[in-house]
């Protein structure tokens, strides 16, 4: 566990942080958020001394940060800044055992956990050898994530890593990181000023303004609830659609009754205009008009209407916003909802999301952190 | 290496070797040039003899301009009010600004003949490339990858020596690549004090109004800067990344 305690800094007259006391709890991602100049990069750099605060003081597990001297401390911090930061003369290899190097790893110990360390940001052994000016900027921020985490540290400091990355990549690394953030699990500090990043990524999100922290919780709770009308401008009119992302079509689908060809419809599809057909297997068809038909005989296979899974569904773990995007690109309001195997497992429709954005009380309640 | 690359880099050397290492290939050339003159080649000493002296000249006064630049470029960098960078900038451009031949007629009186006048010329002549490109490298690494050598652990030795040095190092070659270049031209004037090298016969042969013997120094001397060049360009070549 992170926390701080009072902490102020000032910069030639002007205050970066003017009396912070927060905790950002261990093995979450806490996403500090604010609008440029709000003190949220110092606020990241008083956890690894790249700068002492002028009162207070930051624990890490109980432990004074300024009782540690400083590049032993950041040997057990990983760190990933903006514009990602790595040796231009060094081979992607010898960018990611950097700190290994420094804590003087056996050659065997660093070549075990550089192949883990590839796997778990999916680049082939190929890269070893390369120098980060050959690298996409996505392929670089991976490295740069590699880096942080090569040592195992417990804590990951991350400085809009993502920011010189163009949109759609950023949104790939974020579910990468994600999907790695859920195998290691360390205590994540991440500072960006995209608030669709920080609703994406947070665990934790610690709105800050004028060097303050003016809100801070689950971003559920945030969204559902700003605090004052900072926060509320801050994360936007359409934080209703922002609300969105935080949940996946799990947590709305509806079950579905799939008719297959050869058999007749059954019963708990009978009373509605259509149905959705799948294979044997359970892999989604089509769908097949059920009014004015008969619905105990058998469906033809020149009943339905074909479609491509893969342009019409949406799978289970997307978000809402994801299945919203979908039903206004597609124009359709149900949308047929697929498990990772591409078996039909259940449906949305609009309606559903709409109550789901618009309401204000049904959430689950997550503990927010404490905020003196 | 490619090998066009290689037959570039090796040419220079090899044309300077066949030209001073080989009498008559200066008086077959020299001689096709100037018929009818009697004294095509300087009559006092041989060419690679001269070629000798002028690379001792040349290889010493770089040394120690390499060293003094790189240690005032050092200190210019690292001393953080940035009064050290603006003196020593100042200094070293104010060192450049003396023509060379006047340096060596002040030194003379109290240095006398021979190669020390010349010796302090060529190293404050060479001192100020080595000494801007020194602060120009060092400056030239980005903050990022300084906030990020910092921010792995490094303490401030080993960012210098794993980060800092190797990215300037390419730029601080170039520095002493120039230098070594402006030296071997500047040593010819060397020989006015009586310091020897391939600009005995240029000396000579303006003396005598002999165009033969001022061609015989001057393209040894063309030669030999080429090949510094060449030789420096190979080792640019090893430490881009």
């Amino acid at each position: 566990m992170i926390r701080f305690e009072g902490i102020r800094k000032t910069y030639d007259e002007k205050q970066a942080l003017a009396g912070v006391d927060i905790e950002l709890p261990t093995g979450q991602i806490s996403v500090i958020i604010g609008p440029s100049g709000c003190g949220k990069s110092t606020f990241l750099k008083l956890i690894n001394r790249m700068i002492d605060p002028d009162s207070g003081q930051i624990l890490i597990d109980n432990t004074p940060v300024l009782s540690r001297s400083p590049h032993e401390l950041r040997l057990g911090i990983g760190y990933v800044i903006q514009e990602i930061g790595l040796f231009p003369h060094f081979t992607v290899e010898e960018n990611i055992l950097i700190v290994p190097r420094l804590l003087k790893w056996t050659e065997q110990k660093k070549a075990e956990r550089l192949g883990e360390l590839m796997k778990l940001i999916g680049l082939s052994d190929g890269y070893r050898g390369k120098y980060p000016h050959e690298l996409s900027g996505g392929e670089a921020q991976r490295v740069g994530v590699a880096r942080a985490l090569a040592a195992d540290p417990e804590i990951l400091l991350m400085d809009e890593p993502f920011g010189a990355v163009d949109p759609l990549n950023r949104s790939v690394l974020q579910d990468e990181f994600a999907a790695i953030q859920s195998k290691v699990q360390k205590t994540v500090v991440f500072v960006t000023h995209d608030i669709d990043e920080a609703v994406r990524l947070a665990d934790h999100l610690v709105i800050m303004r004028d060097g303050k922290v003016v809100q801070a919780g689950a971003p559920e709770e945030i969204l559902q609830k700003p605090a004052g009308r900072f926060v509320r401008d801050f994360i936007g009119a359409d934080r209703a659609i922002k609300r969105l992302s935080l949940f996946s079509l799990r947590d709305i689908m509806q079950p579905v009754y799939p008719a297959r060809v050869g058999e007749p419809v059954p019963p708990e599809a009978r009373d509605k205009a259509y149905v959705w057909v799948v294979s044997k297997e359970g892999y989604l068809n089509g769908w097949a008009e059920l009014t004015g038909r008969k619905p105990e005989e058998n469906l033809g296979a020149e009943e339905v209407t074909r479609v491509a899974a893969a342009e019409l569904a949406v799978f289970e773990t997307s978000s809402l916003r994801t299945a919203l995007s979908r039903m206004m690109g597609q124009g359709i309001r149900n949308l047929p909802v697929l498990n990772r195997e591409w078996q039909l497992v259940g449906q949305v429709n609009l309606r559903d999301i709409e109550q789901l954005a618009g309401s204000e009380g049904d959430l689950p309640k997550t503990e927010g952190v404490s905020v003196q | 290496m490619k090998a066009s690359r290689l037959v570039s880099v090796l040419s220079f050397p090899s044309l300077l070797i066949l030209f001073t290492a080989f009498p008559p290939v200066q008086e077959l050339l020299l001689g096709s040039l100037f018929p009818g003159n009697n004294e095509l080649i300087y009559p006092r000493s041989s060419l690679l003899q001269l070629l000798g002296t002028h690379l001792v000249l040349t290889a010493v006064s770089t040394a120690a301009a390499t060293a003094a630049g790189f240690l005032l470029g050092l200190f210019a960098y690292l001393e953080p009010s940035g009064a050290g960078r603006r003196s020593v900038a100042g200094l070293s451009g104010v060192a450049q600004t003396f023509p060379p031949a006047a340096v060596i007629a002040l030194a003379v009186p109290s240095l006398g003949f021979g190669a020390p006048p010349v010796l302090l010329a060529l190293f404050l002549y060479g001192m100020l490339p080595v000494v801007v490109n020194t602060t120009k490298g060092f400056d030239g690494v980005s903050p990022r990858v300084l906030e990020a050598a910092k921010g792995v652990g490094m303490n401030r030795i080993r960012q210098f020596s794993l980060v800092e040095f190797p990215l300037a190092l390419p730029v601080i070659l170039a520095g002493i690549r120039i230098s070594a270049v402006i030296n071997v031209g500047t040593a010819a004037i060397g020989a006015v004090a009586g310091a020897g090298g391939l600009g005995a016969p240029i000396i000579a042969g303006l003396v005598r109004f002999n165009p033969s013997l001022v061609l015989q120094g001057a393209l040894a001397t063309a030669l030999l800067a080429l090949s510094i060049d060449a030789a420096f360009g190979l080792i640019a070549d090893k430490t881009r990344t």
